[in-house]
């Protein structure tokens, strides 16, 4: 095959097209004149707010390591640092789930009121149990969530389907305060009623209008 | 019946787990014109080729036990070349579609995702792409496509087809092979050296051998690996795997993934070395291992895991670990892969305006891929290492028989 120009390297007995200076092969310096660029540069990419992330995570260890430091000083004062731990670890998880599911917003509200629940449970165990967070917490983010959903889907014109199984994760999710009221551990119980029927609503809303998209996403998700 | 998602075919199965650094599991064609491409008239061809392929509209999911391809309104874009050789398009977060259009200069490349397509899927797309292309391009009217299959006909699994739960392969256990070792470079970069050779100065060579091309492309291979390689690695055979494609055996119109692959093992500190001697071998090999019985065979043996109930009802998470190290311990147990895609066949009409077909697909050790088309034969050498002298020894072994080679490198746009 014949192409216009090219060098030749004299020791491979090749002809090498393009506006290389030396021979790929062999290595060896081309002379004569250069052919058309046959590939582009392509620039490694460069990985964005790499540093941001770099710092904040050296930040949030230093500020760990300093804060137990202080704490070992000073033992009279209690075991405070240990919350400031938990601080830091709540703050990597819920950045954690903001970054990873950045692209799908209905799976990350899903996924952040199950952060949020577990979250609010554990504070509420490390601070003395006051209850506040099935009182509350989770009741209340389950509702919001469920609206959010509703909205986000409008607003962004999303397709059903796509947004139709982490509608109904929290929707299952948020029938789950109806075990806190009858098992008698709730203080305020309104929240957790209109979380429970709201949560009743929005699935019986989902069968009633997209029970065949649901066939069809549990046959996708669920084949064997 | 159209519907809006498929399970991967039993190939494809691996892949998307055994993704790992340059081994990204996409592969790229490219067809080289004699004029510079045109943005606007690509995008139309695109346009009008999506059509007749709708099963590349889709996009990779995870299931709870497997990974399957949802039907996507997406709409492919044409780019000018933007980024390295086989990168991996496809992101678990972004919902990307699973090919590429983009171009540069004379050149249109396609980037397929293996979980999609294999050769021959990809290959139908190029040149219905590259047709269509032309005819707008140039006024001509569009002839007939050249593959006759129906929507269904082309998203079959044909590994299910013909699978028929007997007949299977018996267990050999294989020594180690020697592999490819050397410093890579950064970023996951692969650097791809393409030959360009005349067909019929190479086939009258390989006649007066009695040897079909890929046989003896094969053995030259094999013999380039062994003289570069330690005397060390040497104790351990080199094995090169050769890929096939089972529809020259059992009739598919699919075009998704139907092959499978054999391997040709030289164990170079036993047996002797001259080149005669290897071609034999090979030779030998090819028509030991090209028969219909050993592929139904390899076919029955590949297929039988993914029919496994207990391989089923694994959560897919179990899976990405298991099917990630059953990838590679296959892949660790050949050298290097030597690919040959075969002839290329384009409407006579569009012949005066094409120069070369091209293929090149990703790897973590060596992979030459070959096509041919007219009697412009490509061999095409990728691999992540620095270090070219198999390459070297390769294309010197051919000009030494009198071929006149001309070679493209895209280490001209790498950053070392």
């Amino acid at each position: 095959m014949k192409l216009q120009n090219h060098k030749y390297c004299d020791k491979c007995k090749i002809n090498i097209n393009g506006v290389m200076e030396y021979c790929p092969l062999c290595q060896h310096k081309l002379d004569g004149e250069n052919g058309v660029r046959q590939y582009p540069v392509i620039t490694t990419v460069y990985r964005q707010y790499e540093f941001y992330f770099k710092s904040l995570a050296l930040a949030t260890t230093s500020g760990g390591v300093i804060s137990c430091a202080i704490n070992l000083m000073l033992p009279e004062s209690g075991f405070w640092s240990f919350f400031v731990l938990l601080g830091i670890a709540c703050f990597w998880i819920m950045l954690w789930n903001v970054i990873n599911r950045r692209f799908n917003i209905p799976k990350y509200i899903s996924t952040q009121v199950f952060i949020i629940s577990f979250i609010s449970v554990i504070w509420d165990f490390a601070t003395v149990w006051h209850g506040w967070s099935v009182d509350y917490v989770i009741p209340i983010t389950c509702t919001t969530a469920m609206f959010a959903l509703a909205v986000t889907g409008k607003v962004m014109k999303l397709p059903v389907e796509s947004f139709i199984s982490s509608m109904l994760a929290d929707a299952l999710f948020g029938v789950v305060p109806i075990i806190f009221y009858f098992s008698g551990i709730l203080h305020i119980i309104i929240p957790s009623v209109i979380c429970v029927s709201v949560s009743v609503i929005a699935f019986a809303a989902i069968v009633i209008f997209n029970g065949r998209s649901i066939i069809v996403e549990v046959q996708k998700r669920f084949h064997i | 019946m159209k519907t809006n998602w498929n399970r991967l075919d039993n190939a494809a199965m691996l892949f998307p787990s055994a993704k790992w650094g340059t081994e990204t599991l996409m592969f790229r064609f490219t067809c080289v014109l004699h004029e510079k491409i045109d943005h606007e008239t690509l995008q139309r061809a695109l346009n009008d080729t999506i059509q007749s392929f709708d099963i590349f509209r889709c996009v990779l999911k995870r299931g709870l036990f497997w990974y399957y391809l949802e039907h996507s309104e997406i709409k492919p874009v044409v780019r000018e070349e933007y980024h390295k050789l086989c990168a991996a398009i496809y992101d678990k977060r972004i919902k990307t579609l699973l090919f590429e259009v983009t171009y540069f200069e004379t050149r249109i490349n396609l980037e397929v995702s293996h979980i999609l397509s294999d050769g021959t899927g990809a290959t139908n797309f190029l040149t219905t792409l590259v047709s269509y292309y032309l005819s707008f391009r140039n006024g001509l009217e569009m002839p007939p496509v050249g593959f006759d299959a129906s929507y269904n006909q082309m998203q079959e699994d044909s590994f299910s087809k013909y699978y028929n739960g007997k007949d299977k392969l018996k267990k050999v256990r294989r020594r180690r092979v020697c592999r490819l070792r050397g410093n890579r470079y950064s970023g996951d970069m692969l650097r791809v050296i393409t030959g360009h050779l005349s067909v019929s100065a190479l086939l009258e060579i390989t006649h007066e051998k009695k040897s079909s091309l890929t046989a003896y492309l094969s053995a030259c291979l094999l013999n380039s690996i062994a003289e570069d390689i330690t005397v060390r690695q040497q104790k351990n055979p080199v094995s090169l795997c050769i890929p096939v494609n089972l529809r020259n055996y059992f009739p598919s119109q699919s075009a998704r993934n139907f092959f499978s692959t054999f391997s040709v093992v030289y164990d170079y500190s036993s047996e002797p070395t001259d080149f005669d001697t290897v071609l034999a071998k090979v030779n030998g090999v090819f028509k030991e291992k090209l028969t219909r019985e050993y592929l139904t065979g390899t076919l029955n043996s590949y297929t039988a895991a993914a029919h496994n109930p207990f391989a089923k009802i694994a959560p897919l998470f179990f899976k990405d670990i298991v099917l990630k190290i059953a990838y590679w311990r296959n892949k660790t147990r050949n050298t290097a892969t030597f690919s040959n895609v075969g002839i290329i066949k384009i409407p006579d009409i569009f012949n005066g305006y094409i120069e070369s077909f091209d293929v090149c697909t990703s790897t973590k050790f060596l992979q030459a891929n070959a096509i041919s088309y007219l009697d412009n034969f490509s061999v095409s050498f990728t691999t992540p290492f620095i270090n070219s002298d198999i390459e070297r020894r390769f294309f010197r072994m051919l000009s030494d028989l009198g071929l006149e080679i001309t070679i493209t490198s895209n280490t001209e746009g790498l950053e070392i």
